[in-house]
């Protein structure tokens, strides 16, 4: 079952997909941990030095996109700045009206609610 | 022109060396690769880390995302920064499954060396947003001075 499948075929997570040497930004493709729950899906993405203003999470036509940006830092540091962005094809089986999410030292968390309907439930025997 | 029988035990078999070379190749293989496995194993990470500096001080920022502060280790020894921690993998609860594990856990430990002089009592260390940033005043005979011509 691919539940979550990765939508841009990107070479490596965790690596520059599209590097633009003209600009200071580093863009990254961070990497997650997807995560099945009962009830819902949980994704844990590392997106360090970046604050919950400079998030975007979007839900569009059964794909999330996750963005975020960091700011390059003060001097004397040279860390350029960092441009976050991984999109992924969601089951229709996710009531994408109750998608939430959360940064927590540096972890982007987003729980993903299954719908009332995909929940396993028991069945009484009468 | 002697006649020597004919004997099939004498020659040797094609294929005899082959089986010994294959034995050879495959014990190559699994101690060269045994060890490739314990240097990639999977509760090793090195987290990305930049250093930078100034007039006034060395800065060095380890990305480090979803550790609290306590699970980090600062060490000054000989001009050499070492920084090591350590990111739990998290534990699955009942019913729940992986379906995808691309994040790094496990030990990690940085090391940087440091122009000497650098007060051990003066280095200060935060770590916000996932990142640890270490500050590290440089010594007074490190610092440019300007000389003026008499």
């Amino acid at each position: 079952m691919n539940t979550l499948t990765q939508k841009e075929n990107d070479p490596q997570p965790g690596g520059s997909p599209a590097k633009k040497p003209e600009s200071a930004v580093r863009y990254i493709q961070p990497r997650v941990d997807i995560c099945e729950r009962a009830d819902d899906f949980l994704i844990q993405a590392d997106v360090p030095g970046v604050r919950k203003e400079s998030v975007e999470v979007e839900f569009h036509a059964g794909e999330l996109s996750i963005e975020a940006h960091r700011e390059a830092a003060r001097a004397p540091s040279a860390r350029p700045s960092v441009q976050y962005r991984r999109v992924f094809t969601v089951d229709p089986m996710i009531d994408a009206s109750k998608i939430t999410a959360s940064v927590d030292h540096g972890v982007l968390s987003l729980t993903l609610p299954k719908a009332e309907s995909a929940k396993p439930r028991q069945i009484s025997v009468s | 022109m002697n006649l020597i029988r004919f004997n099939t035990s004498r020659l040797p078999e094609p294929f005899d060396h082959l089986g010994s070379f294959q034995r050879e190749i495959n014990r190559l293989f699994d101690s060269s690769l045994g060890a490739l496995r314990d240097f990639n194993s999977a509760d090793e990470w090195t987290p990305r880390l930049d250093l930078s500096h100034d007039d006034e001080k060395v800065v060095v920022a380890l990305d480090a995302p979803g550790l609290s502060k306590e699970a980090f280790d600062i060490s000054l020894e000989d001009s050499t920064l070492t920084i090591s921690g350590e990111r739990k993998q998290p534990e699955l609860a009942e019913g729940e499954s992986v379906v995808r594990r691309e994040r790094f856990s496990g030990r990690f430990t940085r090391s940087v060396t440091l122009p000497p002089g650098i007060e051990a009592d003066q280095v200060s260390a935060d770590y916000s947003g996932g990142v640890l940033t270490v500050s590290l005043p440089k010594p007074e005979v490190v610092k440019p001075r300007r000389i003026s011509i008499q």
